[in-house]
């Protein structure tokens, strides 16, 4: 279990100095720079600003500023928003998308797995049908059309929520949580029904019928694990996309988190904080696929022999 | 169950079948694969059901355990210790199988689940239909673990089946099915699977402990010299119906049906001169489709007359023979 933990720890590590690295340079052959403008300000100016965030430096002098910077936990200075740096912005706005995202996939989680469930088990009945729709619903409209419908009705019509904004406690957070949380509903309940039906199907659950232990401890006891590894391998990763912020949520519904800064960052070239976001993102991607490693590797054996 | 008086008169009989027939719906239609079989099978005894791959042979045995897929359905009666086990609903059926009704199935390596630990999967029957305590299970699991010479049983026990081999996991199967001291043990075909080098050897484990346990066993099988060597009475399936049936010794020395001829022909011998092919039942046999009034292995039989159109009904021909063939005159 040590050495399977470990080589997961140094695999994410390298990936995340990869990623570092490939964003830093990715960044940098884009046209254009930071302080690049329509508006003509004068070369003694540019130049003062420019060395002013040590833009003017040979590139590989800039790469070991950035990397040692990054080794303390410094992510720079942001060049848009002039005054705070990368930290600030990423501490003012990560609570608000962990938040949105943490709920978001709970919800996502487990009522697409028990829709996928009953879809499963009582096959072609009316929960079946329920599920399906709100399946067909949920991946083929996209937020910014859902979002916006959600909020014409709830908010405006029957008054019940906020039409955004992060200032009404829990109530500001239904409608981001539930248009956020939809698609991944109809996803994983799709991807629970499927693989429930298939290892319903399998021997070793035939087997256990065979044991005359009842239908309850079947499902609970033999059929659930196999069937729920596939989800667990989607939740992995998907999680790490929610929590970490979406921009059209945020759009839609007004709200202050990392998303946001994210689009603005690249639109305006904002090299430091453009990294430190994609870093952050890495980060959290590689976090949860170990974590999704391990939680599989717990259920299965197999995996985790392999090492 | 007043109309069924004559049925459970035969209390002498453990297993007693009475027309079980065993259908598959699909499409529009039905699939008939077990038809209107009746068999019994007295306590302790050793039944070989032989036949073709597609014979209705493995669904006779899901129907017996309820293990029919969603779109089977199974007629008929089928008396196990007083009760009929194709009309009693889930909940009864489950006080039956798993625990004086077990199965072995044909392909070990997928027949057990690869999340559990097999001490854990052997314990499971004990606990639940004996009440044991867990470590109580666990301790009797690994002592037939033991009797079934997996090495090292209490450590075997809190291993994955993905651990072992072939071989180790149909022992495994054979441990978990025998362990809560069944009466009736359905093997399909339990050594299909495994190397030749292995078969005989787990074969005899198998019957070893079903005799300590006087448990009585359905084996079904292709393999005659199987048979041979350790079933009390065979009975021949083709097309779902059987053909012959009697005593193991006198049928395997004398078949009358044509097509237990052929199947007792084909079977290599070693002391037999080597001829240059080894011989064959010309054609295949059939698959699906309704039931036809004829015989069905008429279009292979080599001795078909015009009354074989009509299927010739099950009657005795011998001490304890049967035979379903227009060959054989009454006797």
């Amino acid at each position: 279990m040590i050495p399977f933990v470990a080589k997961r720890l140094w695999n994410g590590f390298l990936t995340l100095a990869a990623l570092a690295t490939l964003t830093f340079f990715v960044m940098r052959l884009a046209p254009g720079g930071p302080f690049s403008r329509n508006r003509k300000i004068s070369p003694e100016v540019q130049a003062n600003i420019e060395a002013a965030f040590h833009l003017d430096e040979p590139v590989y002098q800039q790469f070991a500023r950035y990397i040692w910077g990054i080794l303390r936990g410094d992510l720079g200075p942001s060049t848009r928003f002039r005054d705070y740096s990368v930290n600030d912005l990423i501490a003012a706005g990560l609570p608000t998308s962990l938040t949105i995202g943490f709920w978001a996939i709970l919800v996502a989680a487990l009522v697409g797995i028990a829709l996928g469930l009953a879809g499963a088990l009582r096959r072609n009945g009316w929960t079946d049908y329920a599920a399906g729709a709100v399946g067909v619903i949920g991946i083929a409209i996209p937020i910014f059309i859902i979002g916006p419908l959600m909020q014409a009705y709830f908010s405006v019509y029957l008054g019940w929520l906020p039409v955004g904004g992060w200032n009404d406690g829990w109530r500001s957070l239904i409608l981001p949580v539930l248009v956020l949380a939809l698609p991944n509903i109809a996803y994983i309940s799709r991807l629970t029904r499927s693989s429930t039906i298939e290892v319903l199907r399998e021997n070793h659950v035939r087997t256990a019928r065979a044991k005359g232990i009842g239908p309850a401890r079947v499902l609970l006891g033999h059929a659930m694990t196999g069937a729920l590894l596939p989800v667990i391998a989607y939740l992995g990763p998907a999680s790490a996309a929610l929590i970490t912020g979406s921009i059209l949520i945020e759009t839609v519904f007004a709200l202050p988190g990392i998303g946001r800064f994210f689009v603005d960052a690249a639109l305006n070239r904002d090299y430091p904080l453009v990294m430190g976001i994609t870093l952050v993102y890495g980060g959290f991607l590689i976090i949860f696929n170990i974590m999704t490693d391990l939680v599989r590797g717990w259920l299965d054996p197999r995996i985790r022999h392999e090492g | 169950m007043d109309c069924e008086t004559p049925l459970t008169q035969m209390n002498t009989n453990l297993l007693s079948l009475h027309d079980l027939s065993v259908h598959f719906a699909h499409g529009g239609g039905q699939t008939t694969v077990v038809d209107r079989v009746s068999l019994t099978l007295g306590a302790g005894e050793v039944l070989g059901i032989v036949g073709e791959s597609g014979s209705g042979k493995s669904q006779l045995l899901f129907a017996l355990m309820g293990l029919l897929a969603s779109n089977g359905n199974a007629t008929g009666h089928a008396l196990f210790d007083g009760q009929d086990l194709l009309s009693l609903p889930t909940k009864a059926l489950d006080r039956v199988r798993g625990a004086s009704l077990s199965m072995i199935f044909q392909d070990p390596m997928t027949a057990l689940n690869p999340y559990k630990r097999i001490g854990d999967q052997l314990a499971e029957g004990l606990i639940h239909h004996q009440g044991l305590p867990r470590a109580a299970a666990l301790a009797e699991a690994s002592r037939m673990l033991d009797r079934v010479r997996i090495p090292d049983a209490p450590r075997a026990a809190r291993r994955y089946p993905h651990e072992f081999s072939g071989g180790m996991r149909q022992r495994v199967m054979i441990a978990m099915a025998l362990l809560v001291k069944p009466k009736l043990l359905l093997a399909d075909e339990p050594t299909t699977a495994l190397d030749v080098t292995i078969q005989a050897q787990v074969l005899d484990l198998m019957l070893e402990i079903a005799h300590e346990t006087g448990t009585a066993i359905i084996l079904v099988t292709h393999d005659l010299g199987v048979v041979a060597r350790i079933c009390d009475r065979v009975a021949v399936l083709y097309g779902g119906r059987i053909m012959e049936e009697g005593p193991a010794e006198t049928m395997l020395s004398d078949p009358r049906h044509p097509y237990a001829r052929g199947l007792l022909a084909t079977t290599p011998r070693l002391e037999a001169a080597i001829t240059p092919r080894l011989p064959t039942i010309p054609g295949a046999p059939r698959s699906g489709g309704a039931m036809l009034p004829s015989c069905p292995f008429a279009p292979r039989c080599s001795d078909k007359m015009p009354a074989c159109d009509h299927m010739p009904p099950l009657r005795d021909i011998g001490p304890e023979r049967r035979l379903a063939c227009h060959l054989e005159p009454a006797p």
